[in-house]
């Protein structure tokens, strides 16, 4: 079973923080599509960034994505292993060099045999994660690259390290006057 | 330009097309002449089910493959467990030897990868007991023997073990047993003549002892072995199983040689190509 309590709490302060930091000038990408290979989606992910909040050289992001193991479980029948990694992202730039850390959660919902192995049973599960990572982007340019250490704690039990190697494409909003 | 790129690519499909093409009315064996897919280690090295997982090898036996080989190993209460490696923590969340933990501990041990996921360690009473119909399949058990010294006592424990499970299951006629050290298959051969032993060595060094055994037949390395051996190990009785299938080349060049079966880290390509 997921604990609804911590997803909860984790959507609450992502639909709150925008509405508490008023959004103010910014030079940084409102939208960013990302391809992430490793990272928190597990092996890999495609993810949506949104910048909520920029000032100067500071911006805060929140980040949801969704990736997959494989489609067919080990009967092969159709049934996916899915994972939603959901983060928030603090990042402190100067031109094109970006300090970024972030906190995230990751849904996993994952197929695999019972604990006697006499069935088949999917695994729900929430698991912590943290980000620090460095961006290169140029200013007012799309493309981006990130390289992170994205250690996972897996379903609050077990630490992992990890990484990430992550591509984006930034869609820019006008500036506001 | 135009005319070069169309060139490429036609020797590109060319190419492709015809390295898949197999020809499998030549295949003369002592399998009724056609070659068993098996799973290495259930669904190979590169799948991202871990080997000898109860996913990876009913994923593997769900495909369309004739069998599986396993890796097995003994606790220190003597059970018989699936493992490769020597150590737990090359591959677990465990540290230590399968030897020296009982298996109230080994049961517990939880898989690194893939991340998210708790893929855990499988006794072979629970495989039995659970994959789907077992029958059906053949199951070759690769005993890794990572400790130092083998007294006789160890060995009858270890054979005592596997002949227990066996019975239970009534699993005797779907199970070969590779090893490749010659005194725990001679004690195995004395306990239970009617099973099925494969001696595990390249066919120059091997060939001599395992006709001389009358064993089952031998598995080496594809790399190691030509089709007239293959040839010469069929005529004095002996199957051949071939391991070290880790391409789509590998599989097509080893097909050529007509062994009995293939333990393929290519289950997918392997299954389709000698459907």
């Amino acid at each position: 079973m997921l604990p609804l309590k911590k997803i909860l709490f984790f959507f609450l302060l992502l639909l709150a923080l925008p509405f508490a930091l008023k959004s103010q000038t910014t030079t940084f990408p409102k939208h960013t599509i990302v391809l992430d290979a490793g990272g928190i989606g597990g092996y890999g992910s495609l993810n949506y960034e949104r910048t909520f909040f920029s000032k100067k050289y500071f911006f805060i992001s929140y980040r949801a994505g969704f990736s997959f193991y494989r489609f067919k479980d080990f009967e092969r029948k159709i049934n996916p292993d899915l994972f939603f990694p959901l983060s928030l992202q603090a990042g402190l730039g100067y031109k094109s060099h970006h300090a970024i850390l972030g906190i995230g959660q990751t849904i996993s919902s994952i197929v695999q045999a019972s604990d006697n192995f006499n069935s088949k049973m999917r695994h729900n599960s929430l698991s912590a994660n943290f980000i620090l990572g460095y961006r290169f982007q140029k200013t007012g340019k799309p493309f981006s690259v990130q390289l992170s250490y994205t250690p996972l704690f897996e379903h609050y039990a077990r630490f992992r390290n990890w990484g990430s190697l992550s591509f984006g494409y930034s869609f820019f909003e006008k500036n506001k006057s | 330009m135009k005319s070069f790129f169309i060139t490429l690519i036609t020797i590109a499909l060319f190419i492709s097309c015809g390295k898949n093409k197999v020809d499998l009315s030549q295949i003369e064996n002592l399998n009724g002449n056609k070659i068993t897919p098996m799973g290495h280690a259930g669904m190979g090295i590169a799948s991202q089910f871990p080997i000898n997982t109860f996913e990876s090898i009913q994923s593997a036996l769900s495909l369309g493959t004739g069998g599986v080989e396993m890796d097995i190993q003994m606790t220190k209460d003597s059970v018989l467990v699936l493992f490769h490696d020597k150590t737990l923590e090359e591959q677990t969340d465990l540290e230590g030897m399968i030897y020296e933990k009982n298996w109230s501990e080994i049961n517990q041990a939880i898989y690194k990868n893939p991340p998210y996921a708790e893929y855990r360690i499988l006794s072979l009473d629970q495989l039995f007991e659970n994959i789907k119909d077992k029958k059906e399949f053949i199951f070759s058990l690769d005993f890794k023997l990572h400790e130092s010294d083998h007294p006789d006592s160890y060995i009858l424990r270890h054979w005592n073990a596997l002949i227990k499970i066996l019975d239970q299951h009534d699993m005797s006629e779907n199970v070969f047993i590779e090893s490749r050290r010659k005194p725990y298959l001679e004690k195995l051969q004395e306990l239970r003549p009617d099973l099925k032993l494969f001696f595990l060595e390249e066919f120059e060094k091997g060939f001599d002892y395992t006709k001389s055994m009358g064993y089952y037949g031998m598995i080496m390395p594809t790399t190691t072995v030509t089709a007239e051996q293959i040839k010469e190990a069929h005529a004095a009785g002996l199957r051949i199983s071939l391991f070290g299938l880790l391409t789509k080349n590998e599989n097509l060049d080893a097909i050529e040689k007509s062994p009995d079966f293939m333990q393929t880290d290519k289950v997918k390509y392997l299954v389709k190509v000698l459907k």
